[in-house]
């Protein structure tokens, strides 16, 4: 999968504009609700985690700051593949999007 | 303590990343309010103390849907029905109803038995031989009547009752029955 390989690395990833987030974080969870298309979604703490990251970073930049969170977390969500995961199905789900053009904001 | 995702992840782990749309329950305030219509036009006036009854929630779509099967055909699927039913000498079709006052579409399929000698496995046979193996004149009706059935058993909630008639209903021999009523002797001390 070297095309998808590259178009997750060569893109910045960007929340899409007018999300609301309602954290729950006693259920460890974060509703999002998109007003431009009403529906609401529910994200578990690894996904939500990743939302917070896709701020117009590259995907170098999210995967660095997912590495440092998972270095102290353990989990079947704290490895590449679950970033990977979680970008793709924030994407499907129209939260997040990949932006080739945009430039990157520098941690 | 803070709360942040961060946080969350380090004190309780990563798990396997999870994003799913909610299914919200929609409620509004649209409701159809109770008011006294036109009688189908397969009606005349039977007379019974026993109903059956379909209940089912429909969909807006499934709901317009049904009204539109209701409303096609030279005999309307409720006509075909109902003439069958009197033709089978088991009473008559009522017809299909929709709640109203509580928003949703909630609708009923009412069937009156007339007949207090058919026992309801006489009944229960009639039906499934119109359903099954129609005979050349029963072929509309059968179609219908699977048609309707399939409609309520896609809805939500589908459920059927039987009502009888309590005025008519032999009750102190119903409530004696052991046989079906085990629990008499207790429900009826309480108040």
């Amino acid at each position: 999968m070297a095309s998808t390989s590259r178009n997750f690395r060569s893109t910045c990833w960007t929340a899409e504009p007018g999300l609301r987030l309602r954290p729950v974080p006693e259920q460890r969870l974060c509703l999002v609700y998109t007003p431009a298309r009403p529906a609401l979604h529910a994200l578990n703490v690894t996904t939500w985690f990743v939302l917070t990251l896709c701020d117009g970073s590259t995907y170098a930049d999210i995967a660095r700051a997912f590495r440092r969170a998972a270095a102290d977390s353990l989990g079947p969500g704290s490895g590449t593949e679950a970033l990977r995961a979680a970008l793709t199905q924030l994407l499907g789900l129209g939260l997040v999007r990949r932006d080739a053009d945009h430039t990157p904001i520098r941690r | 303590m803070s709360q942040s995702p961060r946080d969350l992840l380090r004190r309780f782990g990563a798990p396997v990343p999870r994003a799913a749309t909610v299914a919200t329950e929609v409620r509004t305030e649209g409701i159809i309010k109770f008011g006294t219509v036109t009688a189908p036009g397969h009606q005349s006036g039977v007379t019974f103390g026993s109903l059956h009854e379909w209940r089912a929630r429909l969909s807006a779509a499934a709901l317009d849907d049904l009204r539109k099967f209701l409303t096609t055909g030279a005999t309307r699927p409720e006509a075909l029905i109902d003439n069958w039913m009197k033709a089978a000498n088991l009473g008559a079709f009522v017809g299909v109803f929709l709640q109203t006052g509580s928003g949703g579409g909630v609708v009923r399929a009412l069937f009156a038995y007339t007949q207090p000698q058919l026992s309801s496995e006489q009944v229960n046979e009639a039906w499934a031989q119109v359903v099954e193996k129609p005979k050349a004149n029963e072929k509309k009706a059968s179609a219908a009547i699977k048609k309707l059935r399939a409609v309520f058993v896609a809805g939500q909630d589908f459920a059927e009752a039987g009502l009888l008639s309590l005025s008519t209903l032999e009750y102190e021999k119903v409530m004696g029955d052991r046989g079906s009523m085990p629990f008499q002797s207790v429900d009826s001390g309480v108040k």
